[in-house]
């Protein structure tokens, strides 16, 4: 029976595909299993009987036996009981990220310190790799954004300015034709020049908010009341276009720390695109509030409109689905909320209807 | 002033209202028989068929400059067609070689060396 059960851990420490490694009170092995071997280029004839301190890169090498007695004098543990991430040393001098666990066990009157270790150097390659992948598509995202911005100068500004010129050139034309023409002649294409540079200032400043760095004014705000105040603004325009705007506000909803005024602009135009995906109703668009998982409050807004079509992406600068859009609404939106550490996004009802919805840590940090 | 019965009868398609207006207010100081459309769905059949000009857009809304250019030529191939964009590739100036109907002409446009064009497309008058 004793060696059955022998064999049997035999089997299970030689087929664990983590290091097993027991150690005794000073700190020598006594259990140096054959993942162990593989991970630590040392077979366990190298390291039984030796300092589990040869298997440690500095400074846990030279801290390892104040670790142990100060364990033993004032019963603190430092590693046992969870399940740390540290260095280890190879034989060939190679350190490397591990996880370690280790508890603590008593056989007879002997104690034992046994240590489950994963090398994590084979993730930790692939989140550098994975980190430097999304670092290159943000790169490549942003000068898509560079090309799509320069080509919709060309096309946005080009044609304003061609009116201004033509309208330009008739007063001109006209003063010099005949310069005691009455004012009156010249009075509607100077409002038109008047009224296309307001235009034309007017995208320009939503370039400028698109570009601008988001920088959070940070405060403590109560979503309820500024969802309140939202409903109040588009409650009429919604009801003037048959359509129901409802809020919900779930109570365990907390106060939030965000930036109010780009909060309160991320929201707005979830609600206007709502409202104008319906257009004309019947209709119903939703603003729901709730904690969610985390330390993270998420705000819904549905419409019962005919839906996003699967080619859009929404979220890319200047896309749009609405006949006069900017298509710089949602990208200043996602840009607002990722600046809060959140994430925006929408899902897709059948038949028809959508859901863009916010979520937002409840402490907001800068980033 | 040219007296009305030598004005060219010119049709000037745009959904940029200020452009238009201010097309369409010039040559009508020049006395041009000139007509405005917003939209090229919008302009009647017979009005292009007695056109001896028609200005164009290219980026309109629904249906573009080029199919309506086609289609002002289907009604009236006599007329003659100038489109107008401040958008300019290389596919449009492909289609507009394609189509020995058609002239370009680059916004903002210099209204004298358009009006200059507009005499030469129609001598008759």
């Amino acid at each position: 029976m004793l060696q059955l059960n022998e064999v049997r851990w035999q089997a299970i420490l030689d087929t664990a595909r983590d290091a097993i490694i027991c150690i005794d009170r000073t700190g020598n092995v006594s259990l140096f299993n054959r993942a162990a071997e593989q991970i630590f280029g040392y077979t366990a004839d190298d390291v039984v009987g030796q300092n589990v301190r040869m298997l440690m890169p500095e400074p846990y090498r030279a801290e390892h036996d104040g670790y142990l007695s100060n364990y033993h004098t004032t019963g603190v543990p430092q590693a046992i009981g969870r399940i740390r991430e540290v260095q280890a040393q190879r034989k060939g001098g190679e350190i490397f990220p591990i996880e370690l666990s280790v508890s603590e066990a008593r056989v007879g009157d002997q104690l034992l310190y046994s240590a489950i270790i994963r090398d994590t150097s084979e993730r930790r390659a692939m989140e550098v790799d994975l980190a430097e992948a999304r670092r290159v598509a943000e790169q490549r995202e942003r000068l898509a954004d560079i090309g799509a911005i320069t080509a919709r100068i060309v096309h946005d500004l080009g044609n304003p300015l061609a009116g201004l010129s033509m309208q330009a050139q008739l007063i001109q034309r006209r003063v010099s034709r005949d310069p005691e023409r009455p004012s009156r002649d010249l009075a509607a294409p100077a409002e038109r020049i008047v009224a296309e540079v307001r235009r034309l200032d007017g995208l320009i400043k939503d370039f400028l908010d698109f570009a601008r760095q988001q920088r959070l004014d940070l405060r403590t705000i109560e979503l309820p009341s500024m969802l309140q105040r939202l409903w109040d603004l588009w409650q009429p325009v919604a009801a003037a276009r048959d359509i129901t705007l409802e809020l919900a506000i779930a109570p365990d909803v907390p106060p939030l720390t965000a930036d109010e005024d780009k909060l309160r602009r991320v929201l707005d135009n979830l609600v206007k695109n709502a409202v104008e995906a319906i257009d004309q109703g019947p209709g119903r668009v939703e603003v729901r509030a709730r904690r969610a998982p985390t330390d993270r409050v998420r705000i819904d807004v549905s419409d019962s409109g005919p839906g996003i079509p699967e080619s859009v992406e929404m979220f890319r600068l200047f896309e749009t689905t609405k006949r006069d859009g900017s298509g710089l609404g949602l990208s200043i939106a996602k840009q607002i909320v990722l600046a809060h550490g959140g994430l925006i996004g929408f899902e897709r009802h059948q038949p028809n209807g959508t859901t863009f919805y916010v979520e937002l840590p409840v402490r907001a940090v800068a980033v | 002033m040219p007296s009305r019965c030598n004005a060219i009868r010119i049709v000037v398609v745009d959904d940029d209202m200020s452009f238009r207006s201010g097309l369409a207010a010039n040559l009508a100081d020049d006395g041009h028989a000139v007509s405005e459309y917003g939209d090229p769905q919008d302009v009647p059949p017979d009005v292009i068929r007695t056109a001896d000009i028609v200005l164009t857009d290219f980026q309109m809304g629904a249906i573009n400059g080029l199919t309506f250019a086609d289609r002002v030529h289907a009604l009236h191939p006599e007329a003659a067609i100038v489109l107008t964009t401040a958008y300019w590739t290389v596919e449009i100036e492909t289609a507009v070689a394609a189509r020995p109907f058609l002239q370009l002409c680059r916004k903002p446009v210099d209204y004298d060396e358009l009006h200059a064009l507009v005499h030469e497309l129609a001598p008759h008058r």
